[in-house]
């Protein structure tokens, strides 16, 4: 059981952090009811009405930016686990994921100023 | 493992041309939203060229590999590096002109020719099949984006789509022969797979198997014979000076990386293997010739030219190690002649007669620069004697036959001679046909003339003194195959 | 039934072919875009099934433990990610179609011929 401590607090976190954020804003958050603020949240879409309707283009972009900037965690996870065996390389691992996030900047700035973030 | 600060600076060296390439991919892509648009060519191009410079710059090394034994930078790396550095240098004289003649303005393209001439040094040099298969994917993404650059015309739509699921399914193929390799013998890296290899030839099934499916995604990429079928469409529906870039730069990625795993492999001893490569050299030899005669499009007579000049190219891989250098050899002199023709279609496309076989003629006395220039590209590209063309034929032929494919070598020369037929049909229609049109110039940027300009001049440079590029070839590969460079 | 490498090759074989029959077959871009991803993730289960395989070998020493187990799990990660830069540029390719046809049938894009 104690092999497991450290499961059981990231759940206890996850489970009083979110009980927490969604509380307190509930609590001293401002409340102006519309009707559309009490629909199902389905990322900006009508929630009802026929599966198959088409649905606006924009939704692509950012998805296609979502999962372009999102695959490239895959390359952090094996750095994360591994830095501490690194650490006998001194800086160079860090330099080399600060490279690699550097160049996603500039990815990010490129997207950023071309207008693929803007929905309108 | 031992480390020191001076290893990251050795490890730079050794890699500088890929890093130096990356930061001016980057430069261009903050130059593109910064709207610096004007001087994007020239950057692309200096930083080409700076490269090629940075590659060739230290002394030449035997053979030794950055990135713990994943990319070759000694041996024939550099020249590889200059070589497809040179192919993009070639295309970018031609770029800026076309565009602006189609009046579509994108300025994408710079930063994507850079990101795919990354990938094909990466390519070319992998010396770890997930870099080959990384470096492959890195340019064809590029590709793909060429090919469909003119996103409201059909034809580049199509042109874009029948490339992209073609090409994704194609390296489907490759991924999968690369992964049947690592189960087989539990490597990726080549070097190992090398002295590994009892464990190919313990189980010759799974080996056939495996490697068959990594030549299947080669082929597709080089489009030899039975995966030729999404050329002619691709290379007429991409804009023109890129589907020249397409047809040059990334197939000879291609040859040189599948040059390098087959001879790792030491690909000679197996009899299969050379048969399928010949039958592809054989088939697309005749095939792209023989459909090439027919063709009224010249965008789509290049591409069915560029199916046969695989099959040369593939004859000299036949060869085995003694081909290589041939290979090669032939890809550089074939990008400078192909760069050019597909350059000048480009010139003619607007402004002086379409891409329609029909309304060159006459060209050689409305718009004899023009005439002269692309004669010399065909002749060059028929084999005939004075140019570079003949050189690389010849270079590729001897290789074959002192490697003992004689029949091989036969049939490339009898298919030359149906080359040469189609190529210099163009030059009589542009000569001594008749057009009752009104007259046209040509109207070109001085980029565009320098290009043509310059690569008539390798042309006809190579052609006389092939040395200038053979010897630096046989130099860097250590002298290893003496029996090619005997002749000269 | 312990699971073993044969199974799970199975599985990877099964998938890589059907995806081959859906590129093959499929009239629909994204559906043929759909199968040709299933292609990729067909030899990624293949590329970590041999990684686990010659892990397994390599711990129980002798002459099969000369292999390189992280090769193929590593390789994955690479797969995985061309696959996500691919699916963007394709779906790009298909949407500038959809915008000048209306759809996206492939057996109708064929304005090139011989």
């Amino acid at each position: 059981m104690v092999a497991y401590f450290g499961m059981f607090l990231i759940i206890g976190i996850a489970v009083i952090l979110g009980v927490m954020l969604t509380g307190l804003s509930g609590i001293i958050g401002p409340k102006r009811p519309q009707e559309e603020k009490y629909m199902a949240y389905e990322s900006g879409m009508d929630p009802v009405g026929t599966a198959q309707e088409r649905f606006s283009v924009k939704f692509y972009m950012i998805a296609m930016l979502f999962i372009l900037f999102d695959i490239e965690v895959v390359f952090m996870y094996p750095w994360a686990v591994q830095y501490k065996e690194l650490l006998k390389f001194g800086w160079f691992p860090f330099l080399e994921m600060l490279t690699f996030i550097v160049i996603l900047f500039v990815g990010y700035i490129y997207v950023y100023k071309k207008g693929g973030l803007d929905w309108d | 493992m031992n480390f020191n600060p001076g290893d990251i600076v050795n490890f730079s060296v050794m890699v500088a041309p890929i890093l130096f390439l990356l930061a001016v991919g980057l430069m261009l892509m903050l130059m593109d939203v910064l709207k610096a648009h004007s001087s994007m060519p020239l950057i692309a191009g200096l930083g080409l060229i700076g490269a090629g410079v940075l590659a060739v710059l230290p002394e030449k090394i035997s053979s030794m590999q950055a990135f713990y034994g994943m990319i070759e930078v000694g041996n024939i790396a550099p020249l590889n590096i200059v070589f497809l550095c040179l192919s993009g240098v070639f295309t970018i004289f031609f770029l800026p002109d076309y565009l602006k003649r189609q009046d579509k303005p994108i300025y994408e393209v710079y930063t994507l020719l850079i990101f795919a001439i990354i990938g094909m040094i990466m390519m070319a040099n992998a010396s770890d099949l997930l870099i080959t298969f990384i470096g492959l994917e890195t340019f064809s993404i590029a590709l793909y984006v060429f090919a469909a650059l003119f996103k409201k015309e059909e034809t580049s739509n199509e042109a874009g789509l029948k490339y992209f699921l073609l090409g994704a399914f194609a390296s489907a193929f490759l991924l999968l022969g690369i992964s049947l390799l690592y189960g087989l013998t539990g490597y990726t890296n080549l070097n190992d797979i090398a002295a590994n290899a009892s464990k190919l030839t313990d189980n010759p099934a799974l080996f056939f198997t495996s490697i068959g499916l990594f030549i299947i995604g080669f082929l597709f990429k080089v489009s030899a014979f039975p995966f030729h079928n999404w050329t002619p469409d691709v290379y007429s529906g991409t804009p023109t000076p890129l589907a020249g870039f397409m047809a040059t730069g990334s197939k000879m990625a291609a040859f040189i990386a599948l040059g390098t795993v087959l001879i790792k492999l030491n690909f000679t001893q197996y009899d299969k293997l050379v048969n399928v490569l010949a039958l592809a050299a054989i088939l697309s030899m005749i095939y792209g010739n023989v459909v090439a005669v027919r063709q009224k499009n010249l965008k789509r007579l290049l591409a069915y030219s560029s199916i046969a000049h695989t099959g040369y190219v593939l004859l000299g891989l036949c060869a085995g190690k003694a081909g290589f250098v041939a290979v090669i050899f032939y890809m550089f002199i074939y990008t400078i002649m192909n760069i050019g023709a597909f350059g000048l279609v480009g010139i003619a496309e607007r402004t002086l007669a379409d891409t329609d076989m029909d309304k060159w003629k006459g060209l050689g006395i409305k718009a004899p620069y023009f005439a002269a220039a692309m004669s010399l590209f065909l002749f060059s590209m028929a084999g005939i004697p004075p140019f570079a063309g003949f050189m690389s034929k010849y270079q590729v032929f001897i290789a074959a036959i002192g490697s003992g494919q004689i029949l091989l070598a036969v049939i490339g020369i009898l298919t030359s001679v149906i080359a040469a037929f189609y190529y210099i049909y163009l030059i009589v229609i542009m000569y001594f046909g008749k057009n009752e049109s009104p007259e046209v110039s040509p109207r070109f940027d001085w980029t565009t003339g320098l290009g043509v300009g310059l690569l008539a001049v390798l042309i006809l440079l190579l052609g006389i003194f092939p040395s200038l590029v053979l010897q630096p070839l046989l130099q860097y590969m250590s002298g290893s195959i003496s029996a090619v460079a005997a002749a000269f | 039934m312990e699971p073993n490498a044969f199974m799970y090759l199975t599985v990877a074989a099964v998938m890589f072919a059907i995806g081959v029959v859906g590129v093959l077959t499929r009239r629909n871009g994204i559906v043929v875009f759909m199968c040709v991803e299933l292609m990729l993730n067909a030899v990624n289960l293949s590329l970590i099934t041999f990684s686990k395989m010659h892990s397994v070998a390599a711990a129980a020493g002798g002459a099969a433990a000369n292999v390189n187990p992280a090769a193929g799990s590593m390789m994955v990660f690479f797969v995985m990610c061309v696959a996500a830069a691919e699916a963007v540029v394709g779906l790009a390719i298909v949407i500038s179609i959809f915008r000048n046809k209306l759809h996206i049938d492939i057996n109708d894009v064929n304005i090139f011929k011989w």
